[in-house]
């Protein structure tokens, strides 16, 4: 048997490893995915008051910081037993569309567009979003940092920092909005909302117009028949702040829907030994193994599980664009892994309308930040779920009389879909690398793009070395024996 | 508001052990530097983001951790654009490189900084959560804070050498 090894994969945050075992015929065995990491941020956390940790969460991950503020500022208020008012959740949900925002941006023009605008087999020194600057002109480039730099002062203003929020406290939040910052704000928003529609519209010149590319997301390696996990509002549409957690199965039938307190009756975590990381699964149907299909236990919680689990979008323009989605990709729900950037850019167009929707709420410069705990209440245990942007995110802190947290458990976004990545690689892995078929750089890239779509963030930290990493790939023979590396710089 | 000459950013997490190294030093700089025209920051952000942080800045000092496994803990080093090594914070392999992020801003009209300087200072634990400086970098902090020092004053009065390793 062969081994090929990927490490470390390129643009994702944190460390990982892919490991592809081949055949004596050089066809593809079996792959898994490894993260060799352990952090011990949930230790780190024992011992604090519970009203610090959303402060402190933040610097588990220097991408999606924001997220883990909301599910640790909704574990708090559960803690302390306090719903905010009105004007603190339509702030806090403000907030999150911004982050929702700028991410999108980030992850669609730097990490999905390369592949498509420039090509899954270019040159990797122009497979970047310098590329893609240089495909679709530089005012694009300057757009897409001028919109991320919108969103990110955004969340500076209501969150106290664009990376260190300071905004959660129990019941509420602590700062409001005044008037002239929400006219400010309002007219930026309007920019988000174009600029959703100018890249859902470069998406459908480059790639939906590209039969190449749309036969490579509906018919190529790229797809996983597994359920799907999402938040939804009361009307059971997309909310990434609040509502149940839905589940839809392979069909498209609810599977489950829960609070958050419920979790624990829906989600187990699988521990394997050859990683640090979880497997979470549906407990109702209990762990299969890595395999597909209606019995199996493995879901995903992407931007196209939220999809596919809600039954549409709660403002008009992303609603179209959802209806358009799955009309084109053959109906819900959508399988195909690759559908994951479409449905990126739904969420987009989604976060920039609901955005409008909320800074021209009357209530979001209401006076009424906090509902205050009530001194006799005694804090105990407390959940907080949100849809992270690369996930559902789970908080779930346990503390003492006095609110000091003595465990805690996280179920980052990531987290949820480890088994469908491992699957998805291991798909595209068998698809592509095929006995007689030499395995250059761009079939390992086609590989990974199975992995990006998840858009996954693993260490939930931001530090990494080198900071560009290059791709090394290893063949070894039956007995472990290097006979050939690959090496993109 | 202070002007727009220097900013020294410092980066890393400060409750990973080694890793907070860089935003930490620039809080001591802050002090020591307190009546200089100099803007310190802090943060723990890569790519994109450092574009938005640094627009507009005619020199900025990077102060970052390393861990390359090559050096001892705690050795300095001073990188300017054209000897340019990676640390720990200044790319974002979720979104882009730092040199790319420079390549991004000037090709879309922004405010590079005339002048880019890293301090790289190689540690030894940036992966486990803790308050606490590994031993190794704890014996040999207070060197390193002097090193720091001599350096910004060095920009200060525009006296610096293209590349330096402290210690």
């Amino acid at each position: 048997m062969k081994r090929i090894t990927i490490d470390p994969i390129t643009r994702l945050e944190g460390h990982g490893k892919i490991e592809i075992f081949l055949t004596d015929k050089g066809d593809v065995d079996n792959v898994y995915f490894q993260v060799p990491e352990l952090r011990g941020f949930e230790k780190f956390c024992e011992g604090r008051p519970v009203e610090e940790l959303s402060q402190i969460v933040t610097k588990i991950c220097g991408v999606c910081p924001g997220c883990h503020h909301m599910a640790s500022g909704k574990a708090a208020d559960a803690v302390y037993g306090v719903e905010p008012p009105p004007t603190a959740k339509k702030l806090r949900e403000l907030f999150y569309m911004a982050h929702f925002v700028h991410s999108h941006i980030a992850h669609f023009y730097a990490l999905a567009a390369p592949d498509f605008v420039v090509g899954p087999d270019a040159n990797p020194a122009e497979r970047n979003i310098l590329g893609v600057i240089n495909k679709v002109g530089v005012e694009v480039g300057t757009e897409v940092l001028k919109q991320r730099r919108i969103a990110q002062e955004i969340q500076a203003l209501i969150g106290g920092h664009q990376t260190h929020v300071v905004m959660n406290i129990p019941g509420g939040v602590r700062k409001g909005l005044k008037e002239a910052e929400r006219e400010d704000i309002e007219k930026k928003i309007l920019g988000f909302i174009d600029f959703a529609k100018f890249t859902l519209k470069i998406f459908d010149d480059v790639v939906l117009k590209n039969k190449d590319y749309v036969d490579l997301i509906v018919n190529g390696p790229y797809s996983l028949n597994i359920h799907s996990m999402g938040l939804v509002d009361k009307n059971n549409k997309v909310n990434f702040y609040d509502g149940k957690v839905r589940v839809v199965d392979t069909n498209g039938n609810e599977h489950c829907k829960y609070s958050a307190n419920e979790y624990q009756d829906y989600v187990a975590e699988r521990v394997e030994p050859w990683s640090y990381l979880k497997f979470p699964y549906l407990k109702k149907i209990g762990w299969k193994g890595f395999v597909d299909g209606q019995d199996s236990g493995v879901y995903h919680a992407t931007p196209l599980s939220r999809l596919n689990a809600a039954d549409g979008m709660a403002t008009p323009l992303a609603q179209k664009e959802y209806e358009r989605m799955f009309e084109t990709l053959g109906g819900k729900p959508v399988q195909a892994t690759l559908g994951m950037h479409w449905a990126r850019l739904v969420e987009l167009l989604y976060s920039a309308e609901r955005a409008l929707e909320l800074i021209t709420d009357p209530d979001i410069t209401g006076k009424e930040l906090q509902n205050r705990p009530n001194s006799n209440d005694i804090p105990a245990e407390g959940i907080g779920i949100v849809e992270a942007q690369r996930g559902t995110l789970t908080h779930h802190y346990w503390t003492n009389k006095k609110g000091i947290v003595e465990k805690v458990n996280i179920i980052v976004g990531t987290t949820n879909n480890n088994a469908a990545i491992c699957m998805s690689l291991k798909k595209a892995a068998q698809g592509l690398i095929k006995q007689g078929v030499e395995v250059t750089e761009g079939i390992l890239n086609m590989v990974e793009m199975a992995f990006r779509a998840y858009d996954p963030c693993f260490s939930c930290a931001t530090h990494r070395l080198p900071g560009d990493m290059p791709l090394i790939v290893n063949f070894r023979d039956v007995s472990g024996h290097l006979i050939r590396t690959i090496k993109r710089d | 508001m202070k002007s727009k000459d220097i900013l020294v950013l410092g980066l890393g997490i400060e409750i990973l052990t080694d890793d907070g190294i860089g935003s930490i030093l620039t809080k001591i700089m802050s002090k020591k530097f307190k009546n200089s025209s100099i803007t310190f920051k802090t943060n723990h952000v890569g790519g994109f983001d450092l574009l938005e942080i640094i627009d507009g800045y005619k020199t900025v000092v990077f102060i970052d951790a390393v861990k390359s496994n090559h050096d001892l803990p705690g050795k300095l080093v001073l990188y300017n654009l054209e000897n340019y090594s990676e640390t720990s914070h200044l790319s974002n392999i979720h979104d882009i490189s730092f040199l790319s992020a420079l390549e991004l801003g000037r090709k879309t009209g922004m405010n590079i900084p005339e002048n880019i300087y890293v301090i790289a200072i190689e540690v030894l634990i940036n992966d486990i959560f803790s308050l606490n400086f590994s031993k190794e970098i704890q014996k040999v902090f207070p060197e390193i804070v002097k090193s720091v020092e001599n350096i910004i004053d060095s920009i200060i009065k525009k006296n610096l050498l293209s590349e330096v390793v402290i210690n």
